[in-house]
């Protein structure tokens, strides 16, 4: 009995220290030699299970203030808590993410020409056919991927420390790690830590530290398979009862901007340390005004307003209708919107 | 030690007697009228929910919501999944105290913990049977709030191929397949359970003082799971994953959650037996 317990023991510290298995000896690269790496990598198929913890430190909002099935709410339900996602890749035309939260799925499924997406939760289905030789992505004027990678480089240069730091393992594979440290003590970026695969170069894992050295958003795969994908995988036809909708590009404002729409933001200062100030026009309604009101209130030379503070972002939304917004320290954003 | 040491050799060694001591065990636990009782409360509850759904399909008919309680009115083998949802929380953690409750401390206070430890049979092996027989009636349990979802489903829906969380189209055997592995998933937490139940069931002589807090265990642990505050915690919650059986209704089927929720049950199973053996081996039997 006594050596069960012992087995119990030593199975719950074999699995707490999994993690702290010795790192990884890879040969050494710079920094522009692993990114050229990133970009060069050429992956044939993959299975793997991403998941994302963000812990953003935003103010718990009242849910029940916000808009039902609102594209903010779900754009809040995906910066906040864990998400657990599938990706399946096979061939540069066929893929599919799953998220698989709770008991409920949502897939963005592409196979070949045919693309589709999913959601369990709303039984609904869209669908949409990629027209052949048109990418989805436009790209820009083609450079080398080295060239790119130099140009990256160049342009976070004067902001950014940039340093490949050790190895470690992510879903039990060697990875080469690259940190990305902002120089400007404004920002609230404290860290932005990338694993790459040591062997297929893909990127296994994304940690945004902020500046308290906590973790505001960490992306790490916990399984990674580079074996095809069964074909089934790919193949989805809409089930029965499911509403099946036909999905459009969305098509380019032109004109004036009808009345409500955000004006395009102005940007002051650069690279981390940028803050967006835009005007929402109109009176905010009643549930937003609940919100705006629930937040703590702050003026200054620049006007009154209210502020939202996260370990990751700043916003300031005044009471004239400014908002602005960055990951800097909200002196920086006061400063930015005094500048109007 | 050596009293223990000495009685084991003592102790005649058939096969037998396991087989017969279990046996009797299950006789006397489904034997009770209180757990017949609590099984058909389990039963009745998933018909409730059947009848409940057929009623809300009658009167709207047509819509379609995307969780599994909408899913059974498109096809009856989806009520053995929403019953497991239903109870997983409450009903089917009360039943397995319930259990855990009789097992050591209502022996106590019945007065026979001393006579079936008078007969030749060791404390380990009296606690191996007890922790057995818990595990049978959580997979009891799981089992029949399956079983009676799919008669009661089929009967008031009908079968026919799922649809699967993914989207896809199982058959209905598949779906049956992916239901058994749901309740051998569910009670093996439920089971996991019972051997918390165990171990406060021999720190007391009242059953209901056991069963109460072998529930009320399991409702902080729900309590817990359920602040985000403690999101740290929750990967160490005995709980945290039980829900992770819908994972079987993807396609492929997602295994991640449910194999690591499946060690959490192991290690809890695993601490809180040798909790139980621990305290039980030295205890003075007086009743």
């Amino acid at each position: 009995m006594l050596l069960a317990g012992v087995l119990t023991v030593a199975g719950i510290t074999g699995f707490l220290a999994r993690g702290a298995v010795a790192d990884p000896v890879l040969p050494p690269l710079t920094p522009s030699e692993l990114l050229t790496k990133v970009a060069t990598a050429k992956v044939d198929a993959l299975s793997a299970t991403f998941e994302q913890r963000s812990d953003l430190g935003l103010p718990a909002l009242p849910t029940g203030s916000l808009p039902d099935g609102d594209a903010v709410q779900s754009a809040l339900a995906m910066l906040t808590g864990d998400h657990t996602a599938r990706v399946w890749l096979d061939g540069p035309d066929r893929a599919k993410v799953a998220l698989v939260d709770g008991a409920t799925e949502t897939s963005v499924i592409r196979n070949g020409d045919q693309l589709w997406t999913w959601s369990s939760e709303k039984q609904r289905a869209g669908h949409a056919t990629i027209s052949p030789g048109e990418k989805p992505e436009p790209s820009a004027t083609p450079v080398s991927p080295s060239e790119a990678v130099q140009r990256f480089l160049d342009a976070i240069g004067p902001s950014t420390d940039i340093a490949t730091s050790g190895t470690g393992y992510v879903a039990g594979r060697a990875v080469y790690q690259l940190v990305l440290s902002p120089t400007d003590d404004a920002s609230l970026v404290g860290q932005v830590r990338l694993s790459v695969d040591a062997e297929t170069f893909v990127p296994l894992g994304l940690r945004v530290i902020a500046d308290d050295g906590s973790d505001a958003v960490s992306v790490a795969a916990t399984s990674v398979e580079y074996t095809r994908p069964d074909a089934s995988i790919f193949a989805f036809t809409p089930p029965p009862g499911a509403e099946v909708t036909e999905l459009t590009a969305p098509e380019r404002p032109t004109g004036t901007p009808t009345a409500g729409q955000e004006k395009k933001p102005t940007v002051v200062g650069s690279g981390w340390t940028a803050v967006a100030v835009t005007t929402v026009a109109g009176t905010p309604d009643k549930a937003t005004s609940t919100v705006l009101e629930s937040l703590p209130e702050v003026s200054g030379s620049w006007g009154r307003g209210r502020l939202v503070s996260t370990t990751l972002l700043t916003v300031v939304i005044t009471d004239d209708g400014r908002v602005g917004a960055g990951a800097v320290t909200p002196d920086r954003v006061y400063a930015a919107l005094a500048k109007r | 030690m050596s009293v223990a040491e000495a009685g084991a050799t003592i102790r005649p060694r058939r096969r037998g007697a396991w087989a017969r001591l279990f046996a009797s065990e299950l006789g006397l636990v489904f034997g009770r009228r209180r757990n017949q009782i609590g099984l058909a409360v389990l039963a009745g509850l998933v018909v409730m929910l059947g009848v409940a759904l057929k009623a809300s399909s009658l009167r709207h008919p047509g819509e379609r919501g995307g969780d599994l309680m909408s899913a059974v009115a498109g096809n009856g083998v989806y009520l053995g999944f929403a019953g497991l949802t239903i109870e997983i929380a409450l009903f089917l953690p009360l039943a397995v105290s319930v259990l855990a409750g009789d097992a050591i401390a209502g022996e106590a206070n019945l007065g026979t913990l001393r006579y079936l430890l008078a007969a030749p049979v060791g404390r380990l092996r009296l606690l191996g049977v007890k922790a057995a027989s818990l595990a049978v009636g959580a997979l009891t349990g799981a089992a029949l709030v399956a079983v009676t979802g799919v008669l009661v489903g089929t009967a008031l829906f009908g079968a026919g191929p799922l649809v699967t969380l993914s989207g896809s189209r199982i058959s209905v055997a598949d779906g049956l397949l992916r239901l058994l592995l749901a309740t051998l998933y569910v009670a093996a937490g439920l089971a996991a359970l019972g051997m918390i139940g165990l171990f406060i069931s021999t720190l007391t002589e009242q059953p209901i003082a056991a069963t109460v807090a072998t529930a009320m265990a399991s409702t902080v642990l729900w309590i817990l799971d359920a602040v985000p505050q403690l999101d740290w915690l929750h990967p160490w919650l005995l709980v945290d994953r039980w829900p992770a059986f819908v994972d079987l209704l993807r396609d492929p089927v997602f295994p991640d959650r449910i194999l690591t929720g499946l060690w959490v049950d192991a290690a809890y199973a695993a601490v809180f037996f040798c909790a139980a053996w621990l305290w039980f081996r030295s205890k003075d039997i007086t009743s």
